[in-house]
């Protein structure tokens, strides 16, 4: 650790703590919900710190994004925009992290230009989809819509991370013609990588970033093993290779016992025993059921997590990956509120799906 | 100094002739922030029409040329700044130079790859012949295996590993024979009834199935010479294509970096313009400039447009006055503190800008909790060394860490602390072993001063911002200053055993509570606004409540905070003594390495410890009365003129 080290994790909590201040407070998620349509919903949000967001979406020419869509696209690209304003004052192990963390909008984004290439989407629209990251990423993501194929978007980012873990499995998509196998081997590729980088910490750093990583790596595992097995009926040999054999809780042989059958509530339960709230949600339920319900959970614990952060000492990682995830709940729910309002639902049939209960 | 640089808004409104020459000269000026548009209906986005068009051409003309010069391995860094942006015929011209390079490099390409991948086929297979080559059974033999179903093929390396995992149904067997670039050759061999399970696996892990070359047979050795005489033959080739294309590059580096930089320069700029608003023939070009530079601009503009475009100036409006980018102006020693502002945010437009006052305040605290006139000045050189490296990051820093060791120094005469001895200097002013709590009473005072300058700071940007409600009714206004100071007058009369006037005192209190709880009504009866609370009394209640009790509880505790500014000068003066008393124990060389380790000890780790203790009292105690840090960073569109590389500009 360097001379300045803490003096910077005293500079970062600063940020944090100010930009803490900038999370919607309780009236306004009221106000949200008792919007009548989704004009008013952005007139009301324009009030607050996605001003920026709405406006820039506001000046937009419209390439034939629902409005909806083009919102949902704003409001990510405030969230990716803000999940970078610590970084300049981090060093080290902790900044290559949340460095590494971010990429996650870019994969979002590079699975999105993969979709359109492969479905012929235009190009205008596929843009008018991506999330805006502006210098932070290298990528160039407008062209990329343009290309012909999807080996060659491959081909254009070949010199990046995602072109070097996309490439060995293009012979593969030629032969089968599957999205899913380069989408499976960009998220293995990416969760591995943050696992790695988690496993270079030390002391509070690292229990931090098992504590909020560590759950959101595990449960994504879980819930993809399960899927596959439940939805797609993949072969257990599949299973295991398209899921993680190592996470922080989660091993090969987790995914194993999912492969050859168990059910959601036993895994679970085995896997965090005590140490997750809520898993009596998941009694009596049938599998596919439990695992929408799990999703719940895991959102539900690492929501009340984030919040314990605000309190008391916090010159460490966890404030950041805190703050990470009560900005990512307060824009799930913003998109959930929105998609909600613009389909007409009450505020009552709206609130069951929001993560954070506000009031 | 005390507030951000007057900024000005500017719309300039243009014709279509004129925009180009206007936006190249504005980007060489480099002084207008732009300002994304407001008013979608009357100016659309020129984005869509011809520019847009271009700045796409101009982008795709620009990633060909990057391939092409990636291709030839020339670095484009260096390329030359073009004198002008021609946009029309030349993106045509460029378009079709580009065609005719990448024609005469296409069949190049295609031959370099050819072999490469050649290469990399015979090297595999060399190492399967490798493998194979002790066994006495030829190559067909080990194809027509009836109980055992055997494949070879290459996988990515990060897959072996998960294969053994993934295939716990089945017997079988995996053996690595080479590893090359990401890649692992191996042997999979299965019971002939698990074929389809080992199959299914390999493929899933990206297996890549591995045929032996046509007309190899026989024993594997001999197949090892064959591919060998092979291999070499590939390689010689590959060497004359690198000769080729060193050709090449002489012949057409200057033109392609000629080409890259003009195409480069131009979609930065189509990129922009096509950002602009945009009304029939006319053009809206809307920003900020600071108010210092506004006449250069408004000059520039004439002279560029021959007066036919027009200036539209305003001062930052109520509503866009959070928008306004903020360009703090300090004296060049100050800057180094505006780096502790801007961690924490910047100061909107109508704030104060604290940096003057951070700045001393901050060398002042550190200097009172890291008193010593040795460890003072030892600071001090460290942040002239660091300043004499001339890098990033410390070294901007230096001059704070010199005026923090400069005050730690003069700290020390008043404390008469050298090195952690309190025995060779007299005190100028008090010993903080001695008198501690005069130290601390003295710390809490200058707490409540620091506050006081807060409490002072919001007032004026209340004023300034014409913010009455926050200005008189908020609990760091008038009314929360009246409240600080009745409660602080109770409190010193309590320590000091006077009796308090209690009806009196209770009933002065009263009014600035009163003020603070009902400041959302007063407000609104001061702007006429209707309801005069939101959302009914009852929640208004609540809700105010527990905000004046959090009021309440946060006076005392930024008050009381200050007091660590004493125990840290007590802690330092005894963190140096214990270092001699543990000196003492030891003799000859040992004393003086205890000495030294110690005093490297106090001053890196403490003067760190101090420094984060300095900070915390400027970020929580002090901008917590004033300061919101939500102000935009003013980040102005700028080209690259004679002299500066060719760096994207932003937008």
């Amino acid at each position: 650790m360097g001379i300045l080290d803490p003096a910077r994790y005293a500079a970062v909590y600063a940020r944090i703590h100010s930009r803490l201040g900038r999370l919607l407070p309780d009236e306004v998620w009221e106000d949200l919900l008792a919007v009548s349509d989704l004009p008013e919903f952005m007139n009301r949000l324009e009030g607050t710190a996605y001003q920026d967001a709405v406006r820039s979406m506001r000046g937009e020419r419209n390439d034939g994004a629902r409005e909806i869509e083009m919102l949902e696209r704003a409001i990510r690209g405030h969230l990716a925009r803000a999940s970078r304003s610590p970084l300049p004052l981090m060093l080290g192990g902790p900044r290559d992290l949340l460095e590494w963390r971010w990429r996650r909008f870019e994969i979002d984004n590079l699975k999105t230009v993969l979709r359109a290439v492969e479905w012929d989407v235009d190009p205008q629209r596929a843009r008018a989809t991506l999330i805006p990251l502006g210098e932070a990423s290298e990528v160039p993501w407008r062209s990329l819509v343009e290309a012909e194929s999807v080996p060659a978007v491959v081909e254009s980012i070949a010199d990046t991370f995602y072109g070097e873990i996309l490439s060995p499995a293009l012979a593969r998509y030629r032969r089968e013609g599957l999205l899913f196998i380069l989408e499976v081997r960009l998220d293995l590729g990416y969760f591995r990588r943050l696992l790695e980088l988690i496993g270079g910490l030390h002391g509070r750093d690292r229990k931090e970033a098992e504590r909020f990583l560590g759950i959101m790596i595990d449960s994504q595992n879980l819930l993809w093993a399960f899927r596959y097995r439940i939805f797609y009926h993949l072969s257990p040999e599949e299973i295991l290779t398209y899921s993680l054999h190592r996470g922080v809780r989660v091993d090969a042989m987790t995914i194993r016992s999912i492969a050859e059958g168990a059910r959601v509530r036993d895994v679970i339960r085995e896997v965090w025993n005590g140490d997750l709230p809520g898993l009596q949600r998941l009694d009596g339920i049938s599998d596919a059921d439990a695992l929408l319900e799990a999703e719940g959970i895991f959102n539900d614990y690492l929501f009340q997590e984030a919040q314990q952060t605000r309190k008391g000492y916090a010159m460490h990682l966890g404030i950041v990956l805190g703050y990470e995830v009560l900005l990512e709940t307060e824009v799930h729910d913003l998109i959930t509120i929105a998609e909600g309002r613009s389909a007409n639902w009450s505020p009552r049939e709206i609130r069951p799906y929001l993560i954070a209960k506000r009031g | 100094m005390f507030t951000p640089a007057s900024m000005r808004h500017v719309n300039i409104f243009l014709l279509e002739h004129d925009v180009l020459d206007v936006t190249v000269a504005l980007g060489r000026l480099g002084v207008l922030h732009l300002a994304e548009l407001e008013d979608g209906d009357e100016w659309g986005h020129a984005e869509g029409d011809r520019w847009s068009e271009r700045a796409d051409q101009y982008a795709e003309l620009e990633r060909e040329l990057s391939k092409v010069l990636d291709t030839l391995e020339i670095s484009y860094r260096e390329a030359p700044l073009p004198q002008q942006v021609e946009p029309g015929g030349e993106a045509e011209r460029t378009e079709n130079e580009i065609d005719e390079m990448k024609r005469s490099l296409q069949d190049w390409e295609e031959r370099r790859e050819a072999t490469e991948q050649e290469i990399e086929k015979l090297q595999l297979l060399q190492q399967e012949a490798k493998t194979i080559s002790p066994l006495d059974v030829s190559v067909e033999d080990l194809q027509e295996l009836e109980h055992l179903h055997l494949v070879v093929g290459s996988l990515p390396r990060d897959n072996l590993e998960r294969l053994q995992m993934v295939l716990f149904r089945i017997p079988f067997v995996i053996i690595p024979i080479h590893e090359h670039d990401d890649r692992v050759l191996v042997f999979a061999a299965s019971a002939e009834e698990d074929a389809a399970i080992l199959d299914r696996a390999l493929s899933s892990a990206l297996f890549d199935h591995l045929d032996l070359p046509e007309g190899v047979t026989g024993p594997p050795q001999d197949a090892r010479e064959e591919l060998q005489d092979r291999l070499k033959e590939a390689k010689g080739r590959l060497e004359a294509l690198g000769e080729e294309r060193e050709q090449m590059v002489k012949e057409h580096q200057d033109r392609l970096l000629e080409l890259w930089s003009q195409t480069h320069y131009n979609a930065s700029v189509m990129e922009i313009i096509s950002g602009f608003g945009r009304h029939e023939e006319t053009y809206l070009i809307s920003g900020w400039v600071p108010e210092k530079d506004l006449d250069r601009l408004v000059e520039m503009v004439d002279e560029t447009a021959e007066k036919k475009a027009d200036v539209e100036v305003l001062e930052a409006e109520a509503g866009q006055r959070q928008r306004t980018p903020i360009l703090l102006q300090n004296p060049s020693f100050l800057k180094p503190f505006e780096r502790i502002i801007s961690i924490f945010g910047l100061p909107a437009y109508d704030q104060i800008d604290p940096t003057l006052i951070v700045g001393v305040t901050f060398v002042i605290m550190f200097g009172m909790m890291f008193g010593d006139v040795g460890h003072g000045l030892v600071l001090a050189l460290i942040g002239i060394w660091l300043l004499r490296r001339q890098q990033d990051g410390a070294s901007s820093l230096a001059p704070v860490i010199i005026a923090a060791g400069g005050t730690g120094a003069v700290f020390g005469l008043l404390f008469g602390s050298l090195f952690g001895r309190e025995d060779i200097l007299p005190h100028l002013w008090i010993s903080p072993i001695e008198e501690i709590m005069t130290l601390l009473l003295v710390s809490v005072g200058g707490g409540v001063f620091l506050l006081n300058v807060g409490f002072l700071l919001h007032l004026t940007s209340s004023w300034r911002s014409r913010d009455w409600g926050g200005l008189l009714f908020s609990e760091n206004g008038l009314a929360g200053i009246a409240l600080y100071w009745i409660l602080l007058g109770g409190g010193v009369m309590m320590v000091q055993g006077t009796s308090i006037p209690t009806l009196p005192w209770i009933l002065a209190l009263m009014v600035p509570l009163g003020l603070i709880l009902f400041r959302e009504p007063l407000e609104h009866v001061i702007s006429g606004e209707r309801p005069r609370v939101e959302r009914g009394w009852v929640t208004y209640f609540v809700r105010s409540f527990f905000e004046l009790f959090e009021a309440l509880i946060g006076y005392f505790t930024n008050s009381v905070s200050f007091v660590r500014l004493g125990a840290f000068a007590v802690a330092h003066a005894a963190l140096g003594q214990v270092v001699f008393i543990m000196a003492d124990l030891a003799s000859g060389v040992g004393r003086w390495l205890i000495i030294l380790v110690g005093t490297a000890i106090i001053i890196g780790f403490e003067g760190m410890v101090v420094g984060i203790q300095a900070l915390r009292l400027e970020y929580y105690e002090f901008f917590d009365k004033f300061f919101e840090g939500a102000g935009r960073p003013y980040d102005p569109f700028r080209l690259p003129v004679e002299g500066e590389t060719l760096a994207p500009q932003k937008a």
